[in-house]
């Protein structure tokens, strides 16, 4: 369960880009985090994993606080940016060992996961390819693949569709589902309003770094759709 | 020609980043108003110094024809070939791997237009070379001849001369690029590794070879007995004969029959250059787990030979040393002059500490350590987001360095003290004392580029050649080691094998010392 | 007696510091370092004098441990005098 309680970050120049935000994430979420280009949410996002330091406040990662324990808390989790930054001097495959032995998966059960998860999203040919010769949508594949594959409590995600083929949008979106349905939670970030409803059983609307609203997505949502809440909350 | 104009304008603000001058937040503006202000500067003062060493050499030759045989046709030669390669290297990568050469083709812009504008900014490169090497020896010649007419014929084969190595380099660099495109893919080791073999046999054949050529035999052998060149050369550059103005024009034609094929076929070639042959054959996967110590080493190591610019500044002193032991090898008794011919500046009589110090000078120039925080670039942010301490990150970066650097300094030990004779308490000091001069050196290049982080960086040369941390660490060791040595051998000759390991001592303390502060400066991470 | 050598040895004889050099060797075999003693050039010069007089064979090096100690080759110097006698 990740909860953040009373977050707020200032950048060097002076802007608030987070302020007194709480939110919480629990086990079996599907959290989509939305808001206006601006609004706080890839800082909030960048805060969960020590990117960003932040002012006041803390964030707990099963009662652990990151602040205190970073890399325990770390090692629970999984994080995709938005835009898929690799190391383009290896191939997809030392990539994912190198994220397994990071995260310490053992051989036998890191093996089946990068071929089931390879196969999923349509990786499978790729893997002893260096990642320099990949494109855009191969980069966020494979960015994804690390992120399952040693099956975080907690993944984070910055707008995760982008620059993915049909197959694999649907791919990806079954894989969240199937992580939470085995007791982790999933926060992502998205601009495509549809998917957020569809797919997510809770939302978080932030605005100019503060929250506005959250909760279970039937009750955000009421008889209206996300576009429609979404619009109103900001004021148009 | 407007369009080719804007392309060109384009091209160079990208090249020489004139925007972030103008354009720039305070702290970018700053920074690269002093890097152009030391650049211009820089070229201000060789300048000076080359076109005035120029001009000496030209005056000593009494006629124009010696002027014309000694000067002006090696220098042409010399120019064709440099800027041959240059093109070869460099001026194909500026045509067919621009990475934003789909969008321009997107445009309305003809992509002729397209293929003469980037023709043209490499050639005007080329030109800069031509003209450094050649217009004062060009007027001191035409300024000596019967012929003044000639100095616009002699100007146009000057901007003649870079055109056709510039055509033919593009042209070939693009075959070799095609043939070997897996090599310089972009991360691929066998580039560094074959650059850094290239640059070992340069030094080496500076360093062996260099000095016994004879330049007036390989004269009299290239340019006076070989029937080839001399038909090409006799009647051909600068020798203001009908025969040079026939060839003049043929090679005009041939210059614009060349860029006719390569507009014609620019946009086809820059589409294969983006489709690289994916491996045909299924290469074995391997899934064996590594401690994450291991993992992150092996990261850096991929890494670090993914980047030929990183691996040619850095490997500097190893080549140096590598090239010291071979040489001491070779010629025992004449290394052992050397260094005792060095030592009786000082009056120093043991040859293996000389030695050991010899060594640890040049294994100075190799240090990865003050550009390995910042080339994790945007990348460090997905590192902090690993379960990585900071502690950890800064430990691999260390040990990679020494990784690279120890096992050298062991190979040359086991080799020289063999060569050389030593006894064991000399065999322990040529190891130890570079060791921690090495350990010293990574230490300090470390805490610099901690203290001095540069993620934001496009391009890695800036970085690894221009940054403070670099310049700072680089200079700053030099110094250091250089000046330690010099007081050693000046104070303390009589006792220098005990002065030496009281310096390994202080060096160690220094080492730890650092490392301890590093604790304030990690944070920048 | 080839002509080749003639002109290896007479062009290695033919500068002043060379000659001392020699007159230096006639009476005791030197390290490089006390050769260097007796003139007031830098390292590299001197260094340079004695590879020209090791490679036209004019002096003769050992090494002992760690120091290379020069000596006439007296073989040539008796192949040149005898050329001298011939002269004569």
């Amino acid at each position: 369960m990740l909860e953040i309680k009373n977050l707020t970050k200032i950048y060097p120049n002076g802007k608030k880009a987070v302020s007194n935000l709480s939110m919480t994430v629990a086990d079996g979420d599907l959290c989509g985090f939305i808001g206006k280009n601006g609004a706080g949410k890839t800082t909030t996002l960048k805060a969960c994993l020590t990117i960003h330091d932040f002012e006041t406040g803390d964030i707990l990662l099963n009662g652990l606080s990151i602040k205190s324990a970073p890399t325990e808390c770390k090692r629970k989790m999984a994080y995709v940016p938005d835009t898929p930054i690799l190391e383009t001097y290896l191939t997809g495959l030392q990539y994912l060992n190198f994220i397994c032995d990071i995260y310490e998966v053992p051989t036998h059960t890191r093996r089946k996961r990068i071929d089931y998860l390879s196969n999923c999203l349509g990786m499978n040919n790729k893997l002893n390819d260096l990642i320099s010769s990949y494109s855009h949508g191969m980069k966020q594949k494979i960015s994804l693949i690390g992120a399952f594959v040693h099956k975080p409590v907690l993944l984070i995600l910055d707008e995760p569709f982008v620059g993915l083929d049909p197959e694999a949008f649907i791919q990806l979106k079954r894989l969240m589902k199937e992580l939470c349905a085995s007791g982790g939670s999933v926060l992502f970030s998205s601009h495509i309003l549809d998917v957020v409803e569809k797919t997510c059983n809770k939302i978080v609307i932030i605005r100019n770094g503060k929250l506005i609203k959250s909760g279970r997505t039937e009750d955000i949502l009421g008889t209206n759709d996300l576009e429609e809440v979404f619009m109103e909350l900001n004021g148009k | 020609m407007k369009m080719i104009y804007l392309l060109v304008k384009r091209q160079f603000s990208e090249v020489f980043k004139f925007n972030k001058i103008f354009h720039g937040s305070e702290k970018e503006k700053r920074r690269y108003f002093l890097i152009f202000s030391m650049i211009l500067l820089g070229i201000a003062i060789f300048a000076v110094y080359w076109f005035r060493n120029m001009s000496q050499i030209s005056s000593i030759f009494q006629s124009s024809q010696d002027i014309l045989n000694y000067l002006i046709k090696p220098l042409s030669l010399l120019s064709m070939i440099v800027i041959f390669f240059s093109a070869l290297i460099r001026g194909s990568g500026i045509l067919y791997t621009d990475k934003n050469i789909n969008v321009y083709f997107a445009y309305p812009i003809q992509t002729r237009d397209i293929a003469l504008a980037k023709l043209c900014f490499t050639y005007l490169w080329g030109l800069i070379i031509a003209v450094i090497l050649l217009i004062i020896p060009i007027l001191k010649y035409e300024f000596s001849t019967q012929h003044p007419l000639f100095i616009f014929f002699d100007l146009f084969q000057l901007l003649l001369l870079p055109a056709i190595s510039i055509l033919l380099g593009v042209i070939l660099g693009y075959v070799f690029h095609r043939q070997m495109g897996r090599v310089f893919q972009s991360g691929s080791c066998i580039r560094s590794l074959l650059y850094l073999g290239l640059l070992f046999c340069f030094i080496g054949f500076m360093f062996f070879f260099f000095q016994d050529i004879n330049f007036n035999d390989l004269y009299q052998k290239w340019f006076v007995r070989t029937g080839f060149l001399n038909v090409l050369t006799k009647s051909t550059f600068f020798t203001h004969s009908t025969e040079a103005i026939i060839f003049t024009i043929i090679l005009f034609v041939i210059v614009v029959l060349l860029a006719y094929y390569i507009t014609k076929t620019y946009k086809k070639w820059c589409l294969k250059t983006q489709v690289i042959d994916t491996r045909k054959k299924v290469i074995r996967r391997r899934y064996q787990r590594k401690t994450k110590l291991c993992s992150l080493l092996l990261r850096e190591l991929y890494r670090y030979f993914s980047i030929p610019v990183y691996v040619m500044n850095s490997m500097l002193g190893i080549i140096a040393l590598l090239l010291f032991t071979i040489y001491s090898c070779i010629e025992t008794e004449n290394s052992l002059m050397y260094l005792e011919l060095f030592g009786s500046i000082f009056e120093v009589k043991n040859i293996s500490v000389i030695c050991a110090f010899v060594i640890s000078l040049l294994i100075t120039l190799t240090n990865v350590t003050y550009a390995s925080i910042s080339i994790e670039g945007h990348n460090h942010e997905i590192l902090k987001a690993l379960p990585v301490s900071a502690k950890e990150i800064v430990l691999v970066k260390y040990l990679f360095h020494l990784f690279l650097t120890v096992p050298v300094i062991g190979i040359t030990t086991i080799i020289l003290g063999v060569a050389f004779e030593m006894s064991v308490s000399e065999w322990v000091l040529f190891f130890v004392l570079p060791t921690v001069f090495t350990a010293f050196t990574g230490m300090l290049g470390l805490f610099m580029n901690l203290l001095f982080p540069n993620y934001e960086w496009e391009n890695v040369t800036l970085i690894v050649k221009q940054s403070i941390p670099a310049i700072f660490t680089v200079l700053s060791s030099l110094f250091i080691n250089g000046i330690t040595f010099w007081a050693v051998m000046y104070f303390f000759n009589n006792s220098i094998i005990v002065a030496s390991y009281v310096l390994i001592g202080i060096f160690l303390f220094l080492t730890v010392n650092i490392g301890i502060s590093l604790k304030w400066v990690v944070k920048n991470l | 007696m080839t002509e080749e050598l003639l002109n290896h040895y007479f062009r290695a004889l033919a500068s002043k510091t060379r000659r001392d050099i020699i007159s230096l060797l006639k009476d005791d075999c030197l390290c490089a370092g006390d050769i260097g003693k007796y003139f007031n050039l830098t390292g590299a010069t001197i260094s340079h004098h004695l590879k020209i007089l090791s490679e036209s064979n004019l002096i003769k090096r050992k090494k002992v441990k760690q120091t290379v100690y020069y000596s006439l080759n007296i073989d040539v110097w008796n192949i040149l005098i005898k050329w001298f006698c011939e002269m004569k």
